[in-house]
């Protein structure tokens, strides 16, 4: 059984690497990326679950990172905003101005691009579906459906 | 940010889990999706000083047919059900919790045991009398399983034995092609707590439904040859989110419905 009752060194596999950190086994996901990685790309916003702004894939499933202990991803694969810089769905962002502040923008993309490895091809009623987890409060959601369906488009064509 | 820190333990077995839980006290919570215990926690509601993550025990992640039963695992996140098209009703009743992120991450059990009132993932499996499945310490420190219908389980909420922890509900196989009818109602977006939540089901004349969001506590009511109405249920609650009229008002709509769609 592993057990933590206080301050241990962790390896944490984000992004591909290895990453060694000091945790506290009740530690959110979140701030252990935040403070102790300095990967800053997840917000916190809320910090209750409801904003989305610090959405990170774990295992490819996104998860909302200020609902999830750090140890939790002991042994899994942590995949954040830094990690996707080539992804096609951050050019379509760029090309759709499906951002404003900029705030909500890793949590947007880091769903939408776990929505398009699971649906290659979203209907808009699954585009929905996945993408209400996530709030913006600028610039309004049209400019993101427009990057997440070109974003399909361009994986769909041969 | 949390207040204060707390244990973490990952058992890799049942009863590695249970015995923990029965050694460590009441101050240690069961830890599936954490999505309420982190919540509560940071807000002062809840101070463990410990969690056991049960998310690695494989009897509470099974799913599907067992004899003529089907079994759904405490540990299934509610995403799982709401893609699962075995059990309908559940799927439609996942599909209203929270948003599809935070179902990633909800499970079953943990909605269904939970502190807050809606446990709308209950309401598919307190409609129909689902059976329980629960473990916990038994006499000598040995590990005790019993199920239970969850009619005689459920009073306001699940009354879990010290230490006990839901394994998962299983349904008749049949039970879950059964006529059924779901309706939500919010007084926001889609994603927000519910002002009624109704699942009705239809066993020929009779009608079971479970209803939360407009009580207190999900609540249950059934009917034989003749329509569910208001009066078969207690009276509904008042809050800031919604008058007790108004949760009236919007239950009464939705029964109205559900009399329709299952004539």
């Amino acid at each position: 059984m592993i057990a933590h009752d206080r301050l241990f060194e962790a390896e944490l596999k984000v992004n591909g690497e290895n990453r060694r950190m000091a945790l506290r086994p009740g530690e959110t996901l979140l701030r252990a990326l935040r403070e102790g990685l300095g990967l800053t790309g997840a917000k916190l916003g809320c910090e209750n679950g409801d904003c989305g702004a610090c959405t990170v894939l774990l295992d490819g499933t996104p998860v909302k990172s200020c609902l999830v202990l750090a140890v939790e991803a002991l042994g899994r694969e942590v995949t954040t905003i830094e990690g996707i810089g080539d992804a096609p769905i951050v050019a379509a962002f760029l090309e759709d101005n499906g951002f404003q502040c900029g705030f909500c923008t890793p949590g947007m993309i880091l769903n939408a691009h776990a929505l398009l490895s699971a649906h290659p091809e979203p209907t808009a009623e699954q585009t929905r579906e996945w993408m209400e987890s996530n709030l913006c409060r600028c610039t309004g959601y049209e400019g993101i459906e427009r990057a997440i369906q070109r974003a399909a488009s361009r994986r769909a064509r041969p | 940010m949390m207040a204060a820190g707390f244990a973490y333990f990952r058992p890799e077995s049942l009863e590695e889990a249970i015995m923990t839980k029965a050694r460590l006290g009441d101050s240690a919570l069961y830890y599936a999706g954490g999505t309420e215990i982190l919540s509560l926690t940071r807000s002062g509601h809840y101070a463990p000083t410990a969690v056991i993550d049960i998310k690695y025990i494989a009897e509470c992640s099974e799913r599907g047919a067992k004899g003529e039963s089907l079994f759904f695992g405490s540990n299934l996140s509610l995403s799982e059900l709401a893609d699962d098209s075995s059990f309908p009703l559940l799927a439609a009743a996942a599909r209203g919790v929270a948003d599809r992120t935070v179902r990633n991450r909800i499970r079953l059990g943990a909605n269904c045991a939970g502190r807050l009132p809606y446990r709308e993932a209950l309401l598919p499996f307190l409609a129909l009398g689902a059976i329980a499945h629960l473990a916990g310490p038994g006499q000598a420190g040995r590990l005790e399983r019993r199920e239970l219908g969850l009619w005689s389980l459920h009073d306001k909420r699940l009354l879990l034995g010290p230490g006990e922890l839901l394994l998962g509900f299983s349904i008749r196989a049949e039970e879950a092609a059964l006529p059924w009818f779901y309706e939500r109602s919010t007084k926001g977006g889609r994603v927000d707590y519910p002002i009624a939540s109704l699942c009705m089901v239809a066993r020929g004349e009779t009608l079971s439904a479970a209803v939360s969001g407009a009580f207190e506590h999900p609540v249950r009511a059934e009917a034989k040859a003749r329509p569910l109405g208001l009066s078969d249920f207690p009276p509904t609650r008042s809050d800031q989110r919604a008058s007790a009229a108004y949760r009236a008002a919007m239950l009464d709509l939705a029964l109205e419905r559900a009399k329709e769609a299952l004539a």
